[in-house]
């Protein structure tokens, strides 16, 4: 392998690099490396252009989404009069609570800068969560602790 | 020096103002008590003490009940300023009345006072100043660093007996006295500054207001209900009888020898106590936290009364000033050095927020009431007995001296054997401590009752299922659902072979027709003969819908033979219908050969988790012999209910076939990672005991050394300023090192003890962590306790290897490179892969050969991937540039 041939990779985040960034999700921040690599396996990174939706307000969605880099707008009201009600930048995470709550879309998500996303599937988590109960366990103990604070 | 003091980072201030208290108020207190001891003798004789201990008993009951309901109001700090200030008042006030001419029945009321007010004073002082000084610190911290401070009484006592004969040669004994009554200020003022320099460890805890009345009742049930509290009452009776009838013996014996002499007792008693104070000093510097930190709270128990067994029995042979030195120092010093903070210890077994009640009630109330006992007692034996002929030294001053002797001997040789019962029950009231906050302990405690359940139809919910109650069952099987039914059946396979047995045949064909397919009634009938049903699986094994149906139909129906019948047949059901098919096998528990058993550990892995459990389940009676080897490389699947099963289905193995070596030579063929090493000490742990013995040292042996390693890697990868996937890995390591070495001494606990155990020292909650340490240091494991509590207690990998006693790090690796580099070259894949994202982030580019290495190895299930990523981030810096 020359150091030429590096160049077309890494541009995506390697599994250990998605394990650290999943310490930033603060429901997943009491797990262990070794379990936050678990979830890294069912995670996806892709990369969104300008003016592309990330979700629709009211639809159901259980996805959620760790900016890992760019900005993305969040709107409110049917698309001809949305209104921006916030910027999310890189490091920022969005639905954590629909992995679990399963409730419509309160706010619809579009690209405002070109970004790379890292998506986590509730299904998935749900399965995953089913065959590797220690998961739910640290999830569980973020909840409390917001719940607390 | 640094590395000798138990104290550390952050402690300085408030150990050295406590310290600085108790020198203070000892070095007052310690002209006091020779001086009122000496003054008292003189005036009454010893044959008068029996009185003044029961009024001192009264006195200490009264202060002892107050004790609780003061504090509970005043709080601890406001206390202890009212309490230095109302001993100055009253020791002023004795010492104006010593000084006065006043007289009753000849005898000056001042010298009783004081010598009363020492002993009460003291009491109050001890207990509160143990209450107090928990507030500055955590409980692993008070336990290292409290006897130290209390080593400053001696310093204090020791001052104090040195200044003491100078001083009474120059100046009265009610001047002297001036010493005592000023120390109570002196001490308010530093406790003030303390207070205002240091915030509290620990909030302090305050009960619900109780009155005077309540308080004892409450403490006397609490006794009453604690087998626990009622064998610790008994030990303290005994050690307060002992003490007492000490304490007579030794002033006896300064009666004797300085009769009409005063102020000969005083100097001498200074001298004593300043010598005695030294020793002291040494025993609780030196010998006490030795003791503490290397032995049980019950064994370290055990040395006052052997102790005590030895000196009494010197003192019936002879009786002579060096006898009753010996005595007073034993009762006195060695006592306050190891016995009575060792005893307050075992209050640790109790809740909390039921501690501080009982430490006061107990030592408080409870101790005076017995003083009291003992006290009245004694006055009988003085007052009403004959006096006996002499027939040894200590038996001329008559029939209470020897009856002191005698008593006190028979008592120890009682304390002893009692001391050997309470160790049992202190250790079970530590476990129940846990247990109390541990949530697996109350949820197996809990059961659903009938009423309950019979409103819930959630799946969730069978393996708790009442099974017991046969009518429940037939109802409930007669009206679920298949998916229900089928669920049951595996976690209750017995109940529901006895049901199905207990049906009649229509009710099967009622049942079946009722939770199949509607295209089931073209090959299914009410009765089939086996050959019939083999004919259906023919056609029916690649349909997804009925394979499952014929399942359900064996198994309503019964027809194991069947299912013999078909053999490695089987193996070509539908992969949809490959969850029916293993139901079935493990409700029949069939014996696989090797073709199907191999055919099932081919696929086992690649299934949901929820069928590999089955799988394995179908497995456990497999004939197969080599099946340990095959399913060795999944002891590090991270499904800890799937390693569980793995174990069950090895130990099983291991009892069949008897592949004792094979299992050991699978485990010694590679290094394995700390999932898989997991899951091969609790294989290990089910094996025979010889088979046992002959491994677990070897384990343990090679564990720590992991783990210290672990350790070293820590620190140099901390002082590297990582805080990486790598440093977080390898912090979840020590951890996972730590839970293995406790898992080695599974089998020397008692059943569930370890396992609650093991969650209370890695709980997240501190009070947690402390109880367990409490549990683990009472069980005697003394090098557990050494290893375990370092890591508990700092955070810093550097502190925690200096911490480490005997165990040296072993680690080739002192750069950061080095470390990386056995990184990359260990079997664990994930250290492997967070050591080439470190490598990449880091820029190491001198790894770059090795890396492009390992990108062309495969079989691995991150390093190549991240190989790849890493050898596209190493840029050398001349491209950088």
């Amino acid at each position: 392998m020359s150091w030429q041939a590096g160049a077309f990779i890494g541009v995506m985040l390697n599994i250990i690099e998605k394990v650290e960034a999943l310490a930033k999700v603060s429901l997943f921040a009491q797990l262990g490396a070794r379990e936050r690599l678990l979830i890294a396996l069912i995670c996806t990174e892709e990369e969104l252009a300008v003016g592309e939706i990330l979700c629709q307000q009211g639809e159901e969605g259980d996805e959620l989404y760790l900016i890992l880099e760019g900005v993305v707008s969040v709107r409110i009201g049917s698309n001809e009069e949305s209104k921006e009600v916030a910027r999310m930048g890189s490091g920022s995470c969005i639905g954590e609570m629909s992995l679990f709550s399963g409730k419509p879309r309160n706010a619809t998500l579009v690209v405002e800068e070109k970004s790379r996303i890292l998506f986590l599937s509730g299904v998935m988590l749900h399965e995953l969560i089913r065959d590797y109960p220690q998961i739910s366990l640290g999830v569980i103990q973020s909840l409390v602790q917001r719940l607390e604070g | 020096m640094k590395s000798l003091l138990p104290v550390r980072k952050g402690e300085g201030l408030p150990v050295g103002l406590l310290m600085l208290y108790l020198i203070i108020v000892n070095f007052g207190s310690a002209s006091g008590l020779a001086i009122s001891t000496s003054l008292l003798l003189d005036q009454v004789g010893a044959r008068a003490l029996p009185y003044v201990f029961v009024a001192i008993s009264l006195f200490g009951m009264l202060a002892g009940s107050f004790y609780p309901v003061i504090v509970n109001r005043l709080g601890n700090r406001r206390f202890y300023q009212f309490f230095l200030w109302f001993s100055f008042a009253i020791l002023l006030f004795s010492n104006l009345l010593l000084r006065s001419e006043i007289s009753i029945v000849g005898h000056n009321p001042g010298v009783f006072l004081q010598y009363m007010a020492f002993f009460v004073l003291l009491m109050v002082e001890i207990i509160h100043f143990h209450n107090y000084s928990r507030e500055f610190f955590n409980p692993v911290q008070f336990k290292r660093v409290y006897g130290f401070i209390l080593g400053a009484t001696k310093f204090g006592g020791i001052a104090g007996g040195l200044s003491l004969g100078p001083l009474l040669t120059s100046y009265s004994s009610a001047d002297v006295l001036w010493i005592w009554i000023l120390s109570n200020l002196a001490g308010a003022i530093v406790l003030k500054v303390l207070e205002d320099r240091s915030s509290p460890a620990q909030k302090a805890r305050r009960r619900a207001s109780v009155s005077l009345v309540d308080g004892i009742s409450q403490g006397i049930q609490g006794i009453s209900r604690s087998p626990f509290l009622k064998l610790f009452s008994v030990l303290l009776f005994l050690d307060i009888l002992i003490g007492s009838l000490m304490v007579y013996q030794f002033n006896e014996g300064l009666a004797h020898s300085f009769a009409g002499e005063p102020e000969a007792m005083g100097i001498f008693l200074g001298k004593f106590v300043c010598i005695a104070n030294l020793v002291a000093l040494f025993l609780q510097l030196v010998v006490a936290p030795y003791l503490f930190t290397n032995f049980s709270v019950s064994n370290v128990a055990l040395i006052f009364p052997a102790f005590s067994l030895i000196v009494l029995l010197i003192s019936i042979g002879v009786w002579e000033l060096p006898t009753v030195a010996l005595l007073m120092f034993h009762k006195d010093y060695f006592a306050s050095a190891v016995h009575l903070p060792n005893r307050s210890l075992f209050l640790n077994a109790l809740p909390p927020e039921r501690r501080g009640f009982f430490l006061g009630f107990l030592e408080g109330f409870a101790s005076q009431f017995f003083n009291l006992l003992v006290g009245i007692a004694l006055i009988l034996v003085v007052s009403f007995s004959p006096d006996l002929p002499a027939f040894s030294n200590l038996f001329s001053s008559g029939f209470a001296t020897s009856f002191a002797s005698l008593a006190a001997f028979l008592s120890f040789a009682y304390l002893l054997l009692l001391r050997f019962r309470f160790k049992s029950l202190h250790e079970r009231e530590l476990t129940e401590l846990l247990k109390r906050r541990d949530v697996r302990a109350l949820r197996n405690e809990f059961q659903l009752s009938t009423q309950e359940f019979s409103h819930f139809e959630s799946s969730d919910l069978i393996e708790f299922f009442p099974v017991k109650n046969k009518e429940l069952v037939r109802s409930q099987l007669q009206q679920a659902k298949r998916a229900w039914c089928v669920e049951f059946m595996i976690l209750h396979p017995h109940c529901y072979r006895e049901w199905t047995l207990g049906l009649s045949n229509q009710q099967r064909w009622d049942h079946f027709q009722w939770n199949s397919n509607n295209k089931s009634q073209d090959y299914f009938k009410m009765e089939m003969s086996d050959q019939e049903l083999v004919d259906v699986f023919e056609t029916v094994h690649k349909k997804a819908k009925l394979v499952g149906d014929f399942y359900y139909y064996v198994c309503l129906y019964h027809k194991r033979s069947v299912l013999i019948q078909l053999g490695s047949k089987l193996m070509t059901t539908t992969p949809k219908g490959f969850e029916d098919l293993l139901r079935t096998l493990a409700l029949f528990q069939i014996s696989c050969g090797e073709t199907l058993s191999r055919g099932f550990l081919k696929k086992v892995f690649l299934q949901p988790v929820k069928i590999q459990r089955l799988m394995l389940q179908v497995l456990k009676w497999s004939s197969y012999s080599r099946l340990i080897i095959d399913l060795a490389p999944y002891f590090e699947i991270a499904s800890p209910s799937i390693r569980r099963l793995v174990v069950e289905l090895c130990v099983n193995q291991i009892h069949r076939h008897g592949d004792f070596d094979l299992l050991i030579e699978t485990y010694r063929k590679r290094s394995w990672s700390l999932p898989a090493l997991r899951t091969w000490i609790e294989l290990f742990l089910e094996l025979d005991s010889q088979q046992k013995d002959s491994l677990l040292p070897e384990l343990m042996s090679e564990f720590q050394k992991r783990l210290v390693r672990c350790t070293h890697r820590l620190s140099i990868l901390k002082e590297a300023g990582l805080n990486d996937a790598l440093v977080e890995s390898l912090e979840q390591a020590q951890e996972h090192y730590l839970r293995l070495i406790l898992l080695l001494y599974r089998n020397s606990f008692s059943t569930g003890t370890l396992e609650i155990l093991e969650r209370g020292l890695f709980s997240r909650q501190e009070s947690i962590r402390y109880e367990a340490l409490e549990l683990l240091s009472a069980t005697s494991k003394r090098q557990l306790c050494e290893l375990i509590q370092p890591f508990l207690e700092f955070q810093e990998p550097s502190e925690i290897l200096e911490n480490l006693k005997n165990l040296p790090v072993q680690s080739p690796e002192v750069s950061l490179e080095e470390v990386l580099a056995a990184f990359l070259e260990e079997e664990d894949d994930f250290f492997r892969a967070c050591a080439i994202n470190t490598i990449a982030k880091s820029q190491l580019i001198g790894f770059h050969d090795t890396v492009e290495a390992l990108s062309h190895r495969s079989g691995d299930f991150y390093s190549q991937e991240m190989a790849l990523d890493c050898l596209g981030k190493l840029v050398p810096s001349s491209e950088s540039c």
